[in-house]
């Protein structure tokens, strides 16, 4: 973590003169009150009219979708100004009217709407859709993840300025994003370096590692290995919120289908027992159930279906514009 | 400092700002090859490269050059040796003390002599001494060496301007002065932040047909920044490593070849949303060129840069400038299998924005930046058995200068700031431009507390355009206000 200096007021360097600020204006002081100079400062500043506009657009902006309509963001200001019982700055309030506006809920089909998804975020939403726990429960080991060419291109907290990663107007160099007129903020983090760096990262984060800290499990997507359709419809549900279009379905279930669980073999001492096994599936408890004995194969194989079904979501730009 | 580094305003260490376009209107593309041809030395190879080194944040050049003649000394002593923690640098000559805190004027000793030739400039500035911060030894060696020049309190301007003229207002002026995203934007592209194409891309453009993949012409080793970003010509990012290969997209992903190929046609397909289109647009850039681009640089050796020692620390640290600028000569070094002529690269670090705390800060800052010069001084002397150092030209840039007085342990945003420029093509050893007169009131060079810059950006970036042998024409279209200064400040060829 990086530490942080407290701002303490330093008296010898602050004006007692008359100061003029916004249409406000301080009286000259007989000795310096910088704090309450601050106060008022930052008063003046937080009831300027252009803070909920300001505020409620970069908000959208990184939740909802890269170039609100100009009435989304009106709606969201007004929640600012007036969170319906006179208090201004109720940022619950605020939440509420970016999260549950038409425009957030509402399907929108538009070629422009929606967000690129933060390299961070791509992390984390694999992290959640596959229940992550940390074995210290000290969440360690993502350590910095700053490098475009083999990580993220963005550590949490350490936005490299005050400007934070990327800037609200950032426009990418796209013609036909130039001439919509739009803007697309985490394309400046985005470039030939870091679009190959994210790929490997997330490759890696894909296939589970008994040496991490932070585990994700495959549970539910190993039991529908078998079906590569239903494995790629969770895929759908966990990492696209339902909106993976057809054509990709269909390329990734190809795809997944592609690794072929090879069929079991049992042992030749035990081959008559095998129709026993599957008799013992449908309930005849009493007889064993052997093993077949290419079973580390079929796992491997069961395995690789699912790291396929996962990555080749994640790689695609469907899942990576979230809309 | 016990601290790591320290508030959110210091941590300000790379910025980048808006980047990159495609179409702009009438942005020339013919390049004038006889020009090209002519400005092309006789012995040495033809190849040219400038690079842009961005010190983001803002950097206190008042501390970096310093006048040290006593009647200059004493007022810049007066002005800054003040407040909790003075940050005024100590005469040449004193001794450093051992038992000073870490990385303070005293245990740093005195600044270090230059003796500037005046052969090539000396106007008013030969009346004086001068020197540099005392982290900078490498710079006094190259500045001896005749292999750096000084260009004193450069900055963005539409027109020339005098402290009479910024006060009454009566001349324009650069939009928002003093806002780093704005200057920043502005000493790489000419204009506030939203400005899509740079002067350097721009450059690019005029010079890319000279080279066999226009691909490489423009390259960054810091990220998108939009001083690379051409109309034509993309930046091209390289890291550490080069260029990075997409594992899986070839052969197979996890034991399929299908997967394998689906996984290339997901990633590289059109898309009917223009956000995933131009993502796969990029993607598409960066495997196409990767193979091309790894094989050379990968063939391209360069010795590691050693550790800088950082006066705060008292340790030896890791140089990250330096290992860009070690990315660089790599590329370099791999030019005629990248059929590279003319490029254009772009280097940073930052951390310049020194509010507080600015001695043990900008201490390093410049103990870094004196050693990653000195570095690449030295790697392009012998670069795969080729001294290419005439072929190199580097400038330092940077959002502005700072306050000229103390705030008490740092400075504030200001706007005209000294700056270097290295290379053997480089006329060095030497001053260019007015040097500032230190003080609050000096109609020429002062006002608001911050100098105002007696040599534009125009006339850096035209004097190294011309040598990288752009028409004077097209030197017009890329800095259409080099109209009102001088064209070209004579610290090359």
């Amino acid at each position: 973590m990086q530490d942080y200096n407290e701002y303490t007021p330093n008296t010898s360097f602050h004006s007692i003169s008359a100061k003029n600020f916004f249409g406000v204006t301080i009286a000259p002081q007989t000795k310096p009150d910088t704090l309450g100079d601050v106060k008022i400062a930052l008063d003046t500043l937080f009831n300027n009219p252009s803070v909920g506009p300001f505020v409620g657009k970069q908000l959208i902006q990184r939740m909802v979708t890269s170039n609100p309509s100009p009435a989304y963001v009106a709606r969201v200001a007004g929640a600012f100004n007036d969170n319906g019982k006179g208090v201004r700055g109720d940022m619950q309030a605020v939440w509420k009217a970016i999260l549950l506006d038409p425009e957030a809920r509402n399907t929108n089909a538009a070629p422009s709407y929606g967000k690129l998804r933060e390299p961070l975020l791509r992390l984390s939403s694999m992290l959640r859709a596959f229940n992550a726990q940390s074995i210290s429960g000290r969440y360690t080991g993502i350590g910095l993840t700053d490098d475009p060419s083999t990580r993220l291109n963005q550590t949490p907290m350490f936005a490299p300025t005050v400007f934070n990663f990327f800037r609200p107007g950032y426009v990418p160099t796209s013609k036909a994003i130039t001439d919509a007129n739009l803007v697309v903020p985490e394309m400046q983090i985005t470039h030939v370096l870091s679009v190959a760096g994210y790929m490997n990262y997330i490759r890696g984060w894909t296939t589970l590692d008994k040496a991490r800290d932070i585990q994700h499990k495959y549970d539910t997507e190993l039991t529908l290995a078998a079906t590569p359709a239903a494995l790629v419809d969770r895929m759908n549900l966990l990492l696209f919120s339902g909106t993976m279009p057809d054509t990709l379905k269909t390329q990734i279930t190809t795809a997944v289908a592609s690794r072929v669980i090879p069929a079991p073999v049992f042992p030749a001492v035990a081959a008559a027992s095998a129709p026993a096994a599957a008799s013992a599936a449908s309930g005849a408890a009493s007889a064993p159930v052997a093993t077949p004995t290419n079973q580390a194969a079929i796992d491997a194989a069961k395995l690789d279906r699912v790291y396929l079904a996962v990555f080749l979501s994640m790689s695609s730009p469907d899942y990576l514009i979230q809309k | 400092m016990s601290k790591l580094n320290a508030s959110r305003r210091q941590f300000l260490r790379s910025a980048s700002v808006v980047s990159g376009s495609v179409g702009a209107a009438g942005a020339p593309f013919a390049l004038n090859l006889a020009t090209l041809g002519s400005a092309v030395a006789q012995t040495a190879p033809d190849y040219k490269a400038i690079v842009c080194l961005f010190l983001y944040g803002g950097n206190d050049s008042t501390h970096m050059v310093l006048r040290t003649d006593a009647a200059s000394f004493a007022e810049y002593t007066r002005m800054r040796a003040t407040g909790p923690d003075p940050i005024a640098l100590l005469a040449p000559g004193t001794t450093p003390n051992a038992g000073a805190t870490r990385a303070s004027p005293a245990r740093l000793g005195g600044v270090l002599p230059i003796a500037p030739k005046f052969s090539v400039f000396a106007a008013e500035n030969a009346a004086n001494t001068y020197a540099v911060h005392p982290s900078m030894p490498e710079v006094v060696n190259l500045f001896a060496a005749g292999r750096l020049g000084i260009i004193a309190n450069a900055g963005p301007l539409v027109v020339p301007l005098s402290r009479t003229d910024y006060t009454s207002n009566s001349k324009r002026r650069p939009q928002a002065l003093g806002s780093h995203n704005d200057q920043q934007s502005t000493w790489q592209a000419l204009g506030p932040e939203g400005v899509k194409i740079g002067w350097g891309g721009h450059l690019g453009d005029l010079v890319a047909t000279s080279n066999t993949n226009s691909t490489f012409t423009s390259i960054s080793a810091s990220g998108n920044n939009v001083f690379s970003a051409g109309g034509q010509v993309f930046q091209y990012q390289v890291g550490g490593g080069g260029a990075v290969q997409i594992g899986g997209i070839s052969g197979t992903l996890f034991n399929s070849m299908t997967a394998s190929t689906t996984l290339r046609s997901i990633v590289t397909a059109d898309n009917t949303h223009l956000f995933a289109k131009e993502y796969s647009t990029i993607i598409n850039r960066s495997i196409d060129a990767q193979a091309a681009f790894q094989t050379a640089f990968a063939a391209s050796a360069v010795p590691n840069p050693t550790q800088y020692f950082q006066p705060s620390s008292g340790n030896n640290q890791t140089n990250g400038l330096a290992q860009q600028l070690q990315t660089v000569a790599r590329v370099i070094g791999a030019r005629t299998t990248l059929g590279a002529k003319r490029q254009i690269f772009f280097v940073s670090m930052g951390g310049f924005d020194t509010h507080n705390s600015q001695n043990p800060n900008q201490a390093d800052l410049l103990a870094r930046l004196s050693h990653a010069l000195g570095y690449f001084d030295t790697a392009l002397s012998t670069l795969g058995g080729t001294d290419m150092r005439n072929n190199v030209t580097l400038f330092t840039a940077s959002d502005f200068g700072r306050t000229i007085t103390t705030n008490g342990d740092g400075t504030d945003h200001g706007w005209g700031s000294h700056h270097f420029v290295m290379g053997g093509a480089v006329k060095g050893g030497e001053i260019y431009g007015r040097f500032p007169i230190f003080g609050l009131n000096n109609n020429m060079d002062s006002a608001n507390n911050a100098y105002l810059p007696s040599t534009s950006v125009d006339t850096i970036g035209s004097t190294l355009g011309k040598w990288f042998g752009v028409s004077d024409s097209n030197l017009d279209t890329v800095f259409p206000n080099l109209v009102n200064f001088q064209r070209d400040l004579g610290f090359l060829g």
